[in-house]
Order: structure tokens, then sequence, then C-alpha cells
């Protein structure tokens, strides 16, 4: 053998060495990983982890490690393939191909195919909470051959891919007979199969949820980022406990118990902080909006005029510090979408937290407002929102309006506010978690409580989802936001962030490519 | 019976069906439309005649069909004994502590009425009545488990499933706040119970011959005092069992209180409906049982 033939070995040799080593250190490394069971503690049981018809965010805890959609967020909100190799659309923006990952399997040990995208897609068009401004484009989707699916529009949608990755209430992929059994009611738990990296165990009433790791959990080729990504499965099992009372919430944190729990009161921030075994979690990318819906329809506040007396009555401060206390946890906001969303716009906020009572009272006079009474409603277990209630109350009341106030339970509360035809109510309290398109914005939706159907509105609403171009679509929510101030279908209070407790022992949350989100999620995170 | 428990049925569910919202808005959450509220509602046969539902309900109950929780959806007589196993044992240790502390409390009150040993224990039984039991729980939390890290802080595993006794240690520090809240009743019964009894003829003629103290009081005064303590025992029990809806919140145990709250909250009607029943039916059992020990502790008491 030739001296280069001998450096050629040698070489090899000590590129197979080398290789060998970092292979067995991230082998080491991934087994020093390897936690047992993480407990995690909910402030509240879901109703259904069937994603198509919840979009509550206790449901989309566990059930976003048990399900997964064709995209998913990354850590911008940007729509990632996940179940997707890949997707295009055609050139007049009516039909979008979709490529399936092959490989993927369901936890039944199936895999995933284009008759259960189809089906589950369907199934999310026909009944899902989140589908309209898109179900109402799309004419058909097909199965093409078994890892292609398309879908065709009557025109074209530019946040196609946004609601295909939502987060509350997207859809999301079950075996096609699933998918079709359960039509428009809840899927059964016992059907709960999805493709995430945890599946489903038990879910015993009123206590807990359990997931264990499902071994053959197909990744994708992408590195983590957000809820987008590669997952790896770190624990054995995850169970969500169902723990009502904050308190033995952070107790339980604290005495390890859990490791992880949500909503905490923001005033317990001292406690969790002096703590060593715990540490604070704020999950302000992005944060919630506490808003107050106004009835447009009918009763004193139908017109605008007197809507817009309302809004420049409010003193905002003094409504956030109510909902949220210690000012860590919220910030005077004009703009619909908070700071480092790119949608984020100004236009028409300086009619926000005006707190000017001598233009309400003006602004009533003008609207021949004669003391009807402003019927305010809010669930009393919306501790926040009734908070913020009791001020706006006192708000308006010393601007001379008639305000009262009604509360009741979420149950009854959201039948009263949902009842359009006897609508008995002018404001009515609530929050929403940020979406990631202005199409999604519930107030824009003419039949979401408030009722918000003017000639103005339509037109902007159709220019916003029929255009494609995001600079324009930006100019059109600029318009759609000077008119909603003029307009005044609802008021936005502000941002607020919520706190959450986890244990010192519980790493990998909260990285660069994984930082904290909306609400939890449990993938590359493990236990020391 | 049959007919408090057609009672029982039918008030339960008119009630429930009277009260405003209903589950699809509650399971659907604040964003779903009025319309998808109400095609929920119509899948799940919420939109038929109240009476037509009615008239279906109460025929199943008598066929022994309690049906499927809505939220859940699973056999609601399944629901109701996963949760029941908490409740019972929960119920239990908490009566230890209730006799324990209330019984023997209320003996050792009256033995020396208005002493300082007196005194002291009514200042007790007065703070276990004015306590609220989820301050005690809390308290008890942070120390034992917070703090001093030797007892869990919440929840509860099964030991009829697992076969681990171990797991009532879980149990050990809500049956103390539970316990010692309805001590406080107890306590104060027994103590004006046996002061009635220490005061008559028998007793001082028992002690006139010659009888030790401690005979004089627990086989002639606490015997002849046991029957009004024995009715108090019986429904704190029930009520322990039924009806411990904070203290299960605040350790957050699976059992029978919580379990018909959130049913309540979220208008699972076929869950309250079952629970709701099930709770008249222990009420009706333990009433039977602590009648048959009068029977045993005063023999002149016979049933025909």
């Amino acid at each position: 053998m030739s001296g280069k033939g001998r450096l050629n070995t040698w070489r090899t040799l000590t590129l197979i060495l080398a290789l060998t080593l970092i292979f067995s250190f991230s082998l080491a490394a991934a087994e020093d990983k390897e936690s047992g069971t993480l407990n995690v503690a909910l402030a509240s049981e879901p109703g259904t982890l069937d994603m198509a018809l919840s979009t509550g965010v206790a449901a989309s805890i566990p059930a976003r490690h048990v399900f997964e959609g064709l995209l998913a967020f990354d850590k911008d909100y940007k729509p990632q393939p996940m179940l997707l190799s890949s997707w295009e659309l055609s050139e007049d923006g009516k039909t979008a191909t979709f490529h399936l990952r092959e490989g993927v399997k369901f936890h039944s040990g199936e895999e995933m195919v284009a008759e259960d995208v189809v089906a589950s897609l369907n199934r999310w068009g026909e009944y899902g909470l989140t589908n309209s401004a898109l179900w109402t484009r799309v004419e058909e989707v097909t199965e093409i051959d078994d890892y292609t699916v398309e879908m065709t529009l009557s025109e074209p949608f530019a946040p196609l891919t946004t609601y295909l990755a939502n987060i509350y209430g997207g859809p999301r992929i079950v075996p096609a007979e699933i998918a079709r059994e359960a039509g428009g009611e809840p899927i059964d738990p016992e059907n709960y199969v999805g493709t995430g990296p945890y599946k489903f165990v038990e879910w015993k009433a009123g206590d807990y949820i359990s997931l264990e790791r499902f071994n053959n959990y197909s990744n994708p080729p992408t590195a983590p980022s957000g809820f987008a990504g590669r997952k790896l499965a770190y624990f054995e099992s995850i169970k969500f406990s169902m723990v009502s009372e904050a308190g033995a919430r952070v107790s339980g944190v604290k005495a390890g118990n859990y490791d992880y729990a949500t909503k905490i009161p923001t005033d317990m921030i001292a406690t969790i902080e002096g703590s060593a075994s715990t540490d604070p979690v704020i999950t302000d990318h992005p944060p919630i909006y506490p808003i107050m819906l106004i009835n447009t329809q009918t009763g004193v506040l139908a017109d605008a005029t007197m809507r817009q007396a309302v809004q420049a009555a409010l003193d905002m401060d003094s409504i956030m510090a109510a909902g949220y206390g210690n000012p860590t946890f919220w910030t005077l906001d004009g703009a619909y979408f908070a700071e480092g969303i790119r949608w984020r716009t100004l236009a028409g906020a300086e009619a926000y937290d005006q707190a000017d009572v001598a233009k309400a009272k003006e602004l009533a006079d003008e609207a021949g407002y004669d003391g009807e009474p402003i019927d305010i409603i809010v669930a009393i277990d919306m501790t926040a929102q009734y908070n913020q209630s009791l001020v706006v109350r006192n708000q308006l009341r010393q601007a001379g309006f008639n305000a009262q106030l009604e509360t009741f339970d979420k149950a009854t509360f959201f039948q009263r506010r949902n009842d359009r035809e006897n609508a008995e109510w002018e404001l009515a309290f609530s929050f929403y978690s940020t979406t990631p398109d202005p199409s999604l914005v519930l107030m824009l939706n003419e039949d979401y409580p408030g009722w918000w159907d003017t000639p103005e509105i339509d037109n902007l609403k159709k220019e916003l989802n029929t255009t494609t171009n995001f600079e324009e679509r930006y100019g059109v929510w600029e318009e759609i936001r000077t008119l909603w101030y003029e307009q005044v279908p609802a008021i936005k209070f502000g941002d607020a962030y919520q706190l959450h407790v986890r244990g010192e022992t519980l790493k990998g949350y909260g990285t660069e490519e994984q930082p904290v989100m909306v609400s939890p999620y449990f993938w590359n995170t493990w236990k020391e | 019976m049959i007919v408090s428990i057609f009672i029982v049925i039918s008030v339960t569910f008119i009630l429930m069906h009277s009260v405003p919202g209903n589950p699809a808005s509650v399971m659907l959450g604040p964003n779903a439309t009025p319309e998808q509220v109400a095609s929920l509602n119509e899948s799940w046969g919420l939109n038929r005649p109240i009476w037509t539902q009615y008239y279906k309900y109460v025929a199943n109950v008598f066929q022994g069909k309690f049906g499927k929780s809505i939220y859940y959806q699973k056999p609601v007589l399944n629901i109701i004994s996963q949760r029941a196993e908490t409740s019972i044992f929960l119920g239990l240790m908490s009566l230890i502590v209730v006799v324990s502390v209330g019984v023997s409390g209320g003996i050792i009150a009256s033995i020396k009425p208005n002493s300082w040993l007196d005194n002291l224990l009514l200042l007790v039984a007065l703070a276990g009545a004015s306590i609220p039991s989820f301050w005690l729980g809390l308290m008890l939390m942070n120390l034992f488990s917070g703090q001093l890290h030797i007892l869990p802080s919440s929840g509860f595993t099964s030991v009829l499933k697992t076969g681990n006794i171990v797991n009532l240690k879980n149990l050990i520090l809500p049956s103390i706040a539970l316990g010692f809240v309805n001590a406080a009743l107890v306590a104060r019964s027994a103590r004006s119970s046996m002061l009635d009894v220490l005061n008559r003829e028998y007793v001082n003629t028992a002690r006139a011959k010659g009888l030790t103290e401690m005979r004089v009081i627990i086989k002639h005064a606490f015997r002849n005092a046991a029957i009004p303590i024995t009715t108090i025992i019986s429904f704190t029990f029930a009520k322990m069992v039924s009806a411990a809806v904070v203290t299960e919140n605040v350790f957050a145990l699976p059992g029978i209180g919580s379990l018909v709250v959130q049913g309540i909250l979220k208008r699972d009607y076929p869950v309250i409906q079952g629970v709701m029943l099930v709770v008249a039916i222990l009420y009706v059992v333990i009433n039977f049982l602590t009648d048959l020990t009068y029977g045993y502790l005063d023999p002149r008491i016979r049933y025909s």
C-alpha cells in the first residue's frame, strides 16, 4: 500500500471514529434526557380534545401532543409543513396541491394517506369552528394518489395555510373512518387516534388525561421551531391533571408533584420567584386580548355614535389594572395585534384610551341618549373580565350612562350572549387569543355576537380575503382598523399576559428555537 | 324509597333543564357561533320537547339505564363509580378525624363543664366551625407539602385499581381539613348530649355503686348519649362523602362533590341527574343503617 493510500485509510478511520464518538455522545445526551412522567396541572378540564370542535386553550394543550395538522406554526407564527413534505398553489391561486410525507403512522399503526386527509378536511369544513371564511371558497378536496391531495377554491384565499395551521380549531388529521363516524359530534375519547409524538391513553373524568410516548412517531425533517419541526418525545408519559385551585397548583409544583402548572393568578409571582424549586413562565408570545363586545344590531348601542360615546368614556389604565393587577402582566395597546406580530398597526388608535367624559356626554347627546339602560353581561367565573366589567360600569355611570351589570355562570353567559333573536345585552366581556391572520378575528364574522354587519366592513373583508399580496392585505387591514374605531363593534382594552409556573427540573423549555408560545408544549423538553 | 327517588329525579331534571345555558355552548367555547351551538345540541337530542326528554329519561332510569355523559362520552355509572372510591375513602378518613376529635373532645369537655379545659375545647370547636375548610386545606398543604415535603399536595390514585394502600397518604391532609371543620359540630353536640345524661339520676346511682368514673362515663352515660351523636355523625358522613366540594377542589381530588359541581357548570345533564340519584340513595341507606344502630344502642327501640 502506498503512503498516500495509508494516509487515506487513516483519514477514513479517523473520520469513522469521530463520527462514532459524535453519535455516541448524541445518544448519551439523548439518553440523559430520557425522562419518566411529566406531570402538568391544568386549571380547567377541556370539553374535548377534538380540536375541530373546540377552540379552548385547555383542550389545545394535551391535544397538540396527540393530533397534528398538515401545517404548524413556527416560533414566528408562520405556517410550516408538518404532515406535508411540500405544497404548492397554482398560478391563479385556486388550486392547492398538498404532498403528504410518506411513512407517517397513526397511533393505530396504520399509515396516514390521502383518504384520511380528505375525510378530516371535509369533516372540519362541514362542522369545524374556524372554517367558515375558508370553506365557503372550497369547491372540492380530492385524493389524487395516496400521498397527494388537491383543494380547489372558487377564488384565491390568501390565508389558506394560516387556517390549516391554526392552533385553536384548525383541522387535525385523523383516520378516515373516525372522521366519518364522528361527523358533527366530538370524537369519542376511545377514538383519539392521531399522528402526534404522544398517544392518548386515558381520560379519567374530572381527574386527569394521560398520554404515552408513541414510539413509531414520524418526525418531520426540519429543525424544531415553535409548534413546527422535529419533536423529540423525551417523556415516557405525560399526565395532565385537573387542579382547579390555583394555590394547589403552585404548592404542587413547589412540592414536586407537578412539573408545570397553567393559569396562575399574577399576584402569586412573588411566591414563585421566592421559591428555589419554581420558575415563573410568562406567556407573552403573544398576549391575550381582553375585549368588550358591543351589540351593534339591537338596543341603545345599535347607533354607532352611541358606541363612539362609550369608547370615549373609557380609561383603559384602570380597566387593565382591575383585570390583571401587576403591570408586569399587561400593557396598554391601541392596536389589535401585539408588538412583534406582522399585522400590527396603530391605524385609528387615536380613539383608544380617551377617558374623555365630556366628549362621551357630547356624543351621547348627539345620539339623543335619554337614560336607556345599557346592560353589561359577564361570566362571574372569568375573574379578570368580571373585575374589568365593574370598572367599566362605574366609568360609564360617571359619564352619565345608565349602565347595569348582570353576572352569570359561563354556560348561561354564552347562551345569553349568543342569542341574537332575543339579545338582551349591550356590552359583553370576554378575552381572545391572538389569531395568526386578521381574517380569523372573530369580531369580523357577522354571525359572531356583536353581529358587525355593515356594507363598509363587508367590502373590506372581501378584499382582505381575496388579495394575495401581503403589503396590499396589510393596507386593507389598516383600513379595517380605522373603520373599527369609527363603527366600534368591540373595544379591546389592552394586551394581557398569563402566568404559568414550572418546576426548576424541567429543562429545554423556553429556548430560542422553542420559545414560550401562546400555550405550552412539551416535546424537546426533559426533566433532570 | 321508590317514591323518594322518583321525586329526586323529577325535581333534578326539571331544575336543571330550567336553568339557562346548554352543554354545547360550554364545550364549543366562546368562539363558537350560535349556529354551531344549535347544531351540536340538536345532534345530542337536546332540541326535543322537554317532556319527551323527561319521559325518556325516567323510563331509562327505571330500567337501570343512567345514560352517557355528554362531556366525557362515558356511561354515567362508570364515572360515578370511579369518583365514588375517592369520596368514600375521604369520607371514612374524615370520619376518623370527626369521631376522634369531635366525640372525644365533646366527652372530655362535658366531664368538667365550665372548666378551663371545657373552655379551651369550646374555643377549638368554635375555631373549627369558623375556619373555612379551603383556608385550612391550603395552610396544611403549604406546610406539609410545600415546606416539609412529607405529604403529597394533591391528587389521588386509586387504591382498589393499583392495590397500593400507600396511595391513601394523598387523603391525609384533605381528611384533616374536612374532618376538623365537621368535628366542631359533633363536639358541640356530644358535649350537650353528655351533659344532659350526666345529670340524670341513674348516673349518680352508678357512681354510688362505686363504679369507676371511666366506667360510668363510657358504659352508662355515653351509651345513652350516643343516639343523637350517632344521628349527627351519620349525616355528617353522608355530607362528607357527597358534598365535600371545597376540599375536593383544593386538593384536586376526583370525588362526587366536584363531579356534580362540574356537571352543573358544564350542563352535563345525565351526570347531574345520575349523581343526585346516587346521593339520594346514599342518604336513604345511611338513614336506614342509623336506624339499625339505634336498636343496638338502645335495646328498647325495636322495629317491627
